[in-house]
């Protein structure tokens, strides 16, 4: 598959998941800092004015669950989520490619899978109108960001192998030390 | 055909070196098709509702807050403040050197990142001290993992949401082991130096402490803050941490200015996929854990166990055993969410706190993040200092028994975790 691609092509892959992974991290940074922003109003209004928002908890966990699935993508085309590598780091190479190439069909099938049963789940609460108690926030639209994280993340593991080939991402150390 | 999905799948996956999230719901995906329990649907109900919950939100507030902390000048100070007080007394660069990791193992999420920071800033000068390059590497691999059990520490928050136990009390029960182990570890260095024979620093000068001081009050408040709005009861351990965030912005952006917006931005983008790393793990285990638990496997454990007729110290120890193989091959995060849902059923029975026992798989699973021969620190110093593994392994051996000691006491005397408890309650 990688060996079809020019090089011109899959420099464009590169630069088309760096994009995607950018994006989702900016939705998932600014996420974080309206959680921090809501979670400080409620405190000081609670305490020196005497009321807290009722629809504060709901929204900095809707934003929270927003996060994750931005970030898990992003990570998921750095290729740093958690996993045990030190087995696979220790075979042959075309045992280490083969490995690596299975675990990340495996992960594709799954993560499509799940979604088309997750989509089931959102079109319901869509249909339905289903509202969340406090903020009467339509539920398909929080419930919605788990179906489109499984999907990205499913298309940002197949862009990784295409670009990177099945190699092994850096760990945390060999990061820190490119780094500094 | 049960135990190969819920057991066997996972250890091949695991070995083919898939992402931990993805072997968790397969392995639930798996359980549900082929046990027929509910719909496939309900992996997203299950994924959603574990991370729909509220103490939860103080995992990414508290990785953001010790970003920010370490980056922005909060730990550095602090840091400074305990080389300065810490002096004429043999050993003392080496005590320094435990307490420096353990203030800002507090702050910062990562251990490996504390190994990182900790090691580059002390290594040079423990080995001109005289300790030795392979001593002070294995120093700062196992002083590197204290920040998984001193509090607010984001172990002990995953371990309270998967065993709905109070994280602010997991918090008080964490601070004295942590002290016992930075303690332990004080004591040993200072063996050391003395074998050594490593010359006794300078005292500490007045001068140089107040200047230290003076310069690390705000960094001293952070912990005064998180800890003493939690147990004045001011806020909830989530509000704590959306508060330390903000404590830390202000502090590093206004008043150490070591930090702009830019920086700022880029903490909350590494952040978010720091987080995404460790919750999503969450989301996997809600869907394995729910699975596991609606099929009767941890009802027909408890009865397997309860059938040996174990003495509770040979339980526990089974245990230890246990946690420290698990976590020296899985990250806590990871170890602790797959375990609790089959271990907590059957510590329970045997009537053992569950705050004590979140305190036990804890300091076991700091142990095994630089237990030989997989511990993930060793790893990590190895690629950093470039020590060779074998000589890590032998280096850390010391630092295992001190950790062991600790455990086995805290195992055995749950006064020490539920003592603070008690007092408070």
């Amino acid at each position: 598959m990688v060996m079809s691609l020019s090089p011109r092509t899959i420099s464009v892959l590169q630069r088309v998941g760096d994009a995607i992974s950018y994006v989702c991290l900016v939705f998932a940074a600014i996420a974080l800092f309206v959680i921090v922003g809501i979670c400080g109003a409620n405190v000081a209004c609670r305490h020196f004015a005497g009321f807290a928002f009722s629809w504060g908890e709901e929204a900095m966990l809707f934003l929270m669950i927003l996060m994750i699935f931005a970030g898990a993508t992003a990570a998921a085309w750095q290729g740093s989520h958690m996993h045990l590598d030190m087995l696979v780091r220790r075979l042959p190479l075309v045992w280490r490619k083969a490995s690596i190439i299975a675990s990340a069909t495996i992960s594709v099938v799954l993560l499509l899978t799940l979604s088309v049963a997750s989509s089931e789940v959102v079109s319901a609460l869509y249909r339905f109108d289903q509202r969340s108690v406090a903020l009467e926030f339509p539920m398909w639209i929080p419930q919605g960001s788990v179906t489109a994280g499984f999907i990205m993340m499913a298309v940002m593991i197949v862009l990784r192998l295409v670009v990177f080939g099945a190699q092994l991402p850096k760990t945390e150390a060999e990061l820190i030390e490119h780094a500094s | 055909m049960t135990a190969l999905i819920f057991a066997g799948v996972p250890v091949v996956m695991l070995a083919l070196s898939a992402p931990i999230f993805i072997v968790m719901l397969t392995a639930a995906t798996l359980g549900i098709l082929y046990l027929h329990l509910a719909p496939l649907a309900a992996i997203h109900s299950a994924v959603f509702g574990n991370l729909d919950s509220f103490p939860l939100l103080a995992i990414p507030l508290f990785i953001f807050a010790g970003e920010i902390m370490a980056r922005g000048g909060i730990a550095r100070r602090l840091i400074d403040l305990i080389f300065s007080v810490i002096g004429g007394v043999r050993g003392s660069l080496g005590v320094a050197t435990v307490g420096s990791a353990a203030a800002f193992g507090a702050m910062s999420g990562s251990s490996v990142a504390c190994v990182a920071a900790i090691g580059k800033l002390t290594i040079p000068a423990l080995v001109k001290n005289g300790y030795g390059r392979n001593f002070s590497v294995s120093l700062i691999t196992a002083t590197g993992v204290i920040d998984v059990i001193i509090p607010p520490s984001i172990t002990m928050i995953i371990y309270g949401v998967a065993a709905q136990q109070s994280v602010a009390l997991l918090f008080l029960a964490g601070i004295v082991p942590g002290f016992i182990i930075a303690a332990g570890l004080a004591v040993y260095v200072m063996g050391r130096a003395r074998r050594l024979n490593i010359p006794i620093g300078e005292k500490p000068r007045l001068g140089a402490v107040l200047l230290a001081l003076r310069s690390a009050v705000w960094s001293l408040f952070a912990p005064v803050l998180i800890l003493g709005g939690i147990y004045g009861g001011i806020f909830t351990p989530t509000e704590a941490a959306g508060i330390a965030c903000i404590y830390a912005l202000v502090v590093s952006l206004l008043i150490y200015r070591e930090l702009n917006l830019m920086d700022v931005w880029r903490i909350a983008l590494d952040t978010s996929v720091l987080v995404a790393q460790i919750m999503i793990l969450i989301a996997g285990a809600g869907a394995y854990g729910w699975l596991i638990t609606t099929s009767g496997f941890p009802a027909d454990l408890v009865g397997f166990i309860t059938s040996l007729h174990l003495d509770k110290w040979l339980l526990l120890l089974v245990i230890n055993v246990v946690l420290l193989f698990i976590g020296s091959v899985l990250e806590p995060p990871a170890a602790i969410l797959v375990l609790t849902p089959l271990l907590l059923p059957v510590v329970t029975e045997a009537h053992v706190d569950p705050i004590h026992f979140g305190l036990v798989v804890t300091v076991n699973l700091a142990i095994g993040m630089f237990l030989p021969p997989f511990g993930l620190n060793l790893f990590a110093s190895n690629t950093l200092f470039k020590v060779p593994l074998p000589i890590l392994y032998r280096g850390v051996i010391p630092f295992v028994f001190i950790y062991g000691a600790v455990l086995i006491l805290l195992t055995y005397v749950p006064e020490i975790t539920l003592a603070p408890l008690n007092w408070m309650r």
